[in-house]
C-alpha cells in the first residue's frame, strides 16, 4: 500500500484499538455512509483475525433510502456483527419527519435526541464514529478522543490536549467520550481507499438514472410514496450520485457521470464545492454545525 | 487503475507531510495560511461565499474576505477575532498530502504550541520583517526543539512593507541564523524563505518582487521535504490489546521500532519471560514479518500472563528500567504542581501511578536560564523527578518519542495536567520478583474467578467488620473462593510487636498489603478491613496492585454514630484518655479522596450495603 494510505490506516487502527482497551462498553456508530464503510472495514483489520469485539449502533430516523437499509442489513448479515438499531419512537408518534418539521428541529429530535437515548439506553462510554475534521471547520478543532458531558455535550472551550499517540481516557462519573479514527482522512483519502481496498459501498455514490425533483435550488431523489410533490414540481429522471448520504428528504443530489469509484476520484478533482454543501441540515445558519455538536450531534 | 489515479501517483507516492504554523500575535499567521490554501487551489467557492457572508455580520468594515477568516473557525473566536485552541487544516496538492496544526499564539500558550507540535514533521514559523523577532518567536522556538520538531521553514513575512528589501532580509537572516544556534545546537535543519502572505509573495507562487532569492516558496520546500527513514533499531511492540477468538489468544500494537518476523524469540517484559512468535498479521492480512510502524496482531507459541502495557521485544537491554524517572514537565493544570502530589501517568498503553519525589528546576523561555524551583504553575517548563508504582521500561525522549513521554493525569478530575518528556532513569526498580511455571491468571482461571483485594477502611465502629463479613458470606455462596483479612486477627498474630503509634500503624497496614498481595497472587478474592486512617498507607497498599485488583471502600459513618454505638466500648475509654492515639479522638482519620465505594452504615442497612458492594463488583 502507497505510504498515504498506510499511514492513515496505521493511525485509524491505533486509535480504534485504544478506545475499545480504555472502554468498559464501546459501540461504533454506523450510519451506512461511505465514511462509516471505510471505518468498519478498520475495525475489522484491527482484530483480526478474531472479531471485533464491539456492537454497530445504527440510529434509524425511518428516512433513510431504502438502499441504504437494505446495505445496512445485508453487511451485518455478512460480517455476523451485532447490529443494533434505534429510533426516536416519541418523535415518530408525534408525526416529527423532514417535509413538514423544520430540518432543525428535525435533527434535533429523530437525530441528537435519538442518539443520547439509545446512548443512555445502553449504556455505552466509548463511542467510536466516522467524522473527519475536514468535513467542516468546527470539527476541525474537535479532538480525536472527544470528551462529552453527562448530557453528552461538547464543550469547544475545555478539550483535553492530546499529543503523539497518547490519549487519556480517563472518564469522571456521566460522563463518555467520542472517539474519531477518521480524523485526519480527507474526502479524496476515503475513496482512494476504499478503490485501494475494494471496500462495498451503498451504490447510490455510483451515478445511475434515479427519479429527483428540483426542490429549492437541489436536486432530491423521490425515495418512497411519502415525498408529496407540490404543485409546480414534476419528477424527472436524472443521472445523478450522492457525495454523502443522509435522510432522502434533506440530501440532495449531484448530476454526475461517476459511475466507478475511480470515477469518484476523479471527479473529486475537478469539483470547487464541499462535500457537505448537499446536506441541508448544515446550513440553517454560519456555525450551524457548531451548535449541533454542542448540544450533542455527532 | 485509470488516468486520475496515475495523475496523483505523486501525491500517493509521497508521506503525508505534518506541519505546524506559529508565529506572534501579529506575525500574520492566520494571513499566510488563508493565502497558502487560497493559491494552492484549496479553498471552495462556497467557502469564500459563507466567508462573505460572516464577514458582514461580524465585521462589516472590511471589504474583501480576511484571508485569516478561513483559518479560524469557532463562533467564540469570530466574536473575539482570536484563535483559542489548535485546529486542523487538511490540503493537498498533486504531490502531497498536508495535515497543518495550527496553534494559536496567545492564551494556553505553552500548552496549544506543545499539542501542535507533538505530531508534526516540520514547523513553518513566521517572522515579520519589519518588526523582526520577538521574545515571543524564540518562546516558540524552545517549545519547538524541546518537542523534537527539528525542521524548520522559517517565512520572513511582510516584506512589501520594507519594500522587499534584499538588504533587510540579510539581516534578518543573520538574526535567525542565531537565535536557532543558540538554542537548537546543530541539531536542527531550517529554510528561510521571505514571503508576503498578503500580496502572495513565495508562498506558493515564486515571487517577481524578489528576483534576488533563488531558493524555493514555502510550498514548493514543503513538497519536497524528506523525512527521516526508519532507523534500523531493536524490536519493541507495545501490547495495546490482548484478544481472545477459538481459545487462541492475540496481541495487537503498533510496532515502534524495528522488526519481527515469524518463529523469531521475544522476551516479554516486564516479566522477563520468553517465547517464540507463532504467527503474525499486519493489519488484518497474514504476514510472515513487520517493521516500524506496521498494526500487528500477534500469537505466542505460550500461553503465558500478558497484559495490555507489557512490551515485547527481542533484547531488554535496549530499553532502561525504572521507577524514578527524571523528566520534564510541560505543565497545564490549574493547580501547581509540587513535591508529594500523586498523579496517574499515561504511557503508551500503560497506566500507572506516580508521586512527584521533587521540582527541580523551571525554564525561563525567555532567557532559556534554569532556576531552581519547589513548584510549577499553569504553562510553565520545568524538571522533575517522579517516582513510579510500578517499574516502568522506556527511553530517554531524545532516543524515541514514543517510549520517553507521557501524559500526566489527575486523578480527581480526569483532566490531563501535564505532559512529560523522560530525561533519565534516576533509580532502577525492584527486579521482576520471579517468574514461575504457574502464574496469578492460571491459579485464578482454576477458581474461575477475578482475584482483587477489596479494602475496607474507616472509623472503628462504623460497621467495617459487620458489611465484610456478610460480604464475604455472599460471596462464598456464589461459589468464590475468599478470605477476610481483619486488622484485629492479624495484631493477634503476626503483627504482635506494632502499637498504635504512627509509624506502628504504617507498618501494620503495610504488612497487611504485602499478605493481600499474596493472596490475591494466589488467586484469592481478599476482603480486608482496616481503620486505616492515612492516605499515604493507603495509598502504598493500592500501588501493590494492577488496575481492577483493588478496590477501596469508604465506609463513612459519622464519628458521632460510631461513639453512639460504640459496641467495645473503646470510644468510652478513649474519651476519658484511658487509651492513647485513638483514631478519631486523639488522632486524626483522613477520609479517602479516590474510594471506589463511599458506604454511609447510619444511612443504609448491611444487606443494603453489600448489595451495592456486589453490584459495583459485577459493573467491573
Amino acid at each position: 500500500m502507497n505510504p498515504v494510505l498506510r499511514d492513515l490506516e496505521n493511525e485509524s487502527i491505533y486509535i480504534i484499538r485504544e478506545a475499545i482497551a480504555e472502554s468498559q462498553n464501546p459501540v461504533l456508530l454506523y450510519s451506512i455512509g461511505k465514511d462509516s464503510s471505510v471505518l468498519l472495514h478498520l475495525l475489522l483489520k484491527a482484530f483480526y483475525p478474531a472479531k471485533p469485539p464491539v456492537p454497530l449502533l445504527h440510529i434509524d430516523t425511518t428516512w433513510k433510502f431504502k438502499d441504504m437499509i437494505a446495505f445496512r442489513d445485508r453487511r451485518a448479515r455478512e460480517l455476523g456483527i451485532n447490529l443494533l438499531t434505534y429510533t426516536n419512537s416519541e418523535g415518530l408518534r408525534q408525526g416529527i419527519n423532514p417535509f413538514s418539521t423544520s430540518s432543525s428541529h428535525y435533527t434535533a429530535i429523530m437525530k441528537t435526541e435519538a442518539l443520547k437515548q439509545a446512548l443512555d439506553l445502553h449504556g455505552f462510554d466509548m463511542i467510536i464514529g466516522g467524522a473527519r475534521r475536514d468535513e467542516e471547520k468546527s470539527r476541525a478543532k474537535e479532538r480525536v478522543f472527544s470528551v462529552r458531558d453527562m448530557d453528552h455535550r461538547w464543550d469547544p472551550r475545555s478539550q483535553r490536549p492530546e499529543f503523539w499517540d497518547l490519549y487519556n481516557c480517563r472518564l469522571m462519573k456521566g460522563q463518555t467520550i467520542r472517539v474519531f479514527p477518521l480524523s485526519n482522512w480527507t474526502e479524496l483519502d476515503v475513496w482512494l481507499y476504499i478503490h485501494e481496498e475494494q471496500i462495498p459501498i451503498v451504490p447510490l455514490y455510483l451515478a445511475a438514472q434515479r427519479p429527483v425533483v428540483l426542490r429549492d435550488g437541489m436536486l432530491i431523489m423521490v425515495d418512497d410514496d411519502r415525498f408529496k410533490l407540490a404543485e409546480d414540481e414534476k419528477i424527472e429522471l436524472k443521472q445523478v450520485r450522492f457525495r454523502t448520504l443522509g435522510c432522502y428528504p434533506l440530501t440532495a443530489a449531484i448530476e454526475s457521470n461517476a459511475k466507478t469509484v475511480s470515477d469518484i476520484v476523479d471527479e473529486i478533482f475537478r469539483v470547487d464545492r464541499p462535500e457537505r454543501a448537499g446536506r441541508l441540515i448544515d446550513h440553517d445558519e454560519p456555525n450551524s454545525m457548531e451548535e449541533k455538536k454542542v448540544r450533542g450531534y455527532f | 487503475m485509470n488516468d486520475t489515479i496515475e495523475n496523483i501517483s505523486n501525491y500517493l507516492r509521497t508521506p503525508i507531510l505534518r506541519l505546524l504554523a506559529c508565529g506572534s500575535v501579529d506575525d500574520g499567521k492566520s494571513t499566510f495560511l488563508g493565502r497558502l490554501l487560497l493559491d494552492s487551489g484549496n479553498v471552495y467557492q462556497d467557502h469564500l461565499d459563507a466567508l462573505q457572508k460572516i464577514n458582514r455580520k461580524y465585521s462589516p468594515a472590511i471589504g474583501e474576505p480576511e484571508l485569516a477568516y478561513l483559518i479560524d473557525g469557532l463562533k467564540a473566536e469570530i466574536e473575539q477575532g482570536i484563535t483559542i485552541d489548535v485546529s486542523y487544516r487538511y490540503f493537498f496538492t498533486r504531490n502531497r498530502k498536508f495535515i497543518i496544526a495550527d496553534a494559536p499564539g496567545h492564551a494556553q500558550f505553552t500548552r496549544n504550541m506543545a499539542v501542535a507540535a507533538s505530531k508534526s514533521d516540520v514547523a513553518v514559523l513566521l517572522v515579520d520583517a519589519a518588526s523582526g523577532i520577538k521574545s515571543q518567536t524564540k518562546r516558540h522556538l524552545s517549545i519547538l526543539s524541546m518537542m523534537g520538531v527539528n525542521r524548520l521553514v522559517i517565512a520572513v513575512n511582510k516584506m512589501d512593507l520594507v519594500d522587499y528589501s534584499e538588504l533587510r532580509f540579510e539581516e534578518m537572516k543573520r538574526e535567525i541564523v542565531g537565535v536557532v544556534g543558540t538554542i537548537y545546537g546543530s541539531q536542527c535543519t531550517f529554510w528561510i524563505v521571505p514571503i508576503s502572505s498578503k500580496v502572495g509573495d513565495n508562498v506558493v507562487r515564486k515571487s517577481e518582487n524578489m528576483t534576488w532569492y533563488d531558493g524555493g516558496s514555502v510550498l514548493e520546500l514543503l513538497e519536497t521535504i524528506e523525512l527521516d527513514k526508519a532507523q534500523p533499531s531493536q524490536f519493541c511492540l507495545p501490547v495495546q490489546y490482548v484478544t481472545r477468538d477459538a481459545d487462541k489468544r492475540y496481541y495487537a500494537g503498533t510496532i515502534v521500532s524495528g522488526s519481527v518476523s515469524v518463529d523469531d524469540e521475544v522476551i516479554v517484559l516486564p516479566s522477563l519471560m520468553k517465547t517464540c512468535l507463532r504467527d503474525l498479521a499486519v493489519a488484518g492480512k497474514p504476514s510472515g514479518s513487520a517493521n516500524q510502524g506496521d498494526s500487528v496482531m500477534i500469537e505466542l507459541t505460550d500461553d503465558i500472563d500478558i497484559s495490555r502495557g507489557d512490551k515485547l521485544v527481542k533484547s531488554e537491554r535496549r530499553l532502561m528500567q525504572g521507577d524514578t524517572l527524571s523528566c520534564q514537565f510541560f505543565w497545564f493544570g490549574e493547580k501547581d504542581v509540587i513535591a508529594k502530589d500523586v498523579y496517574e501517568l499515561k504511557f503508551l498503553s500503560r497506566k500507572t501511578r506516580a508521586t512527584v519525589k521533587q521540582i527541580k528546576e523551571r525554564l525561563d523561555l525567555d532567557s532559556l536560564q534554569k532556576t531552581p524551583a519547589t513548584r510549577l504553575a499553569q504553562n510553565e517548563i520545568g524538571i522533575a523527578s517522579v517516582s513510579l508504582s510500578t517499574t516502568h521500561y522506556c527511553l530517554p525522549f531524545q532516543e524515541s518519542k514514543e517510549l520517553g513521554s507521557f501524559l500526566v493525569v489527575d486523578i480527581g478530575t480526569g483532566e490531563t495536567v501535564g505532559l512529560g518528556t523522560v530525561v533519565s532513569v534516576e533509580k532502577a526498580g525492584r527486579p521482576y520478583p520471579y517468574t514461575t511455571m504457574i502464574d496469578k491468571s492460571m491459579r485464578a482461571s482454576l477458581k474461575n474467578q477475578h482475584p482483587m483485594l477489596i479494602w475496607f477502611t474507616g472509623l472503628s465502629g462504623a460497621g467495617k467488620s459487620t458489611i465484610a463479613n456478610l460480604l464475604e458470606q455472599r460471596l462464598y455462596d456464589q461459589g468464590y473462593h475468599t478470605y477476610l483479612l481483619d486488622g484485629d486477627i492479624l495484631r493477634n498474630g503476626l503483627n504482635n510487636d506494632l502499637g498504635f503509634d504512627p509509624d506502628s500503624r504504617k507498618e501494620n497496614i503495610r504488612r497487611a498489603g504485602e499478605v493481600a498481595r499474596l493472596m490475591v497472587d494466589a488467586g484469592i478474592i481478599v476482603i480486608a478491613s482496616f481503620i486505616s486512617p492515612f492516605v499515604k498507607d493507603r495509598k502504598l497498599v493500592r500501588s501493590l496492585f494492577k488496575e481492577g485488583e483493588f478496590c477501596e471502600i469508604y465506609v463513612s459513618t459519622p464519628l458521632e454514630e460510631c461513639i453512639r454505638r460504640d459496641p467495645k466500648g473503646l470510644y468510652a475509654m478513649a474519651l476519658r484518655g484511658e487509651i492513647s492515639d485513638f483514631t478519631g479522638v486523639s488522632s486524626p482519620y483522613e477520609p479517602p479522596l479516590e474510594a471506589e465505594i463511599t458506604i454511609d452504615a447510619s444511612r443504609c442497612s448491611v444487606h443494603e450495603a453489600v448489595r451495592n458492594i456486589l453490584n459495583h463488583l459485577a459493573e467491573d
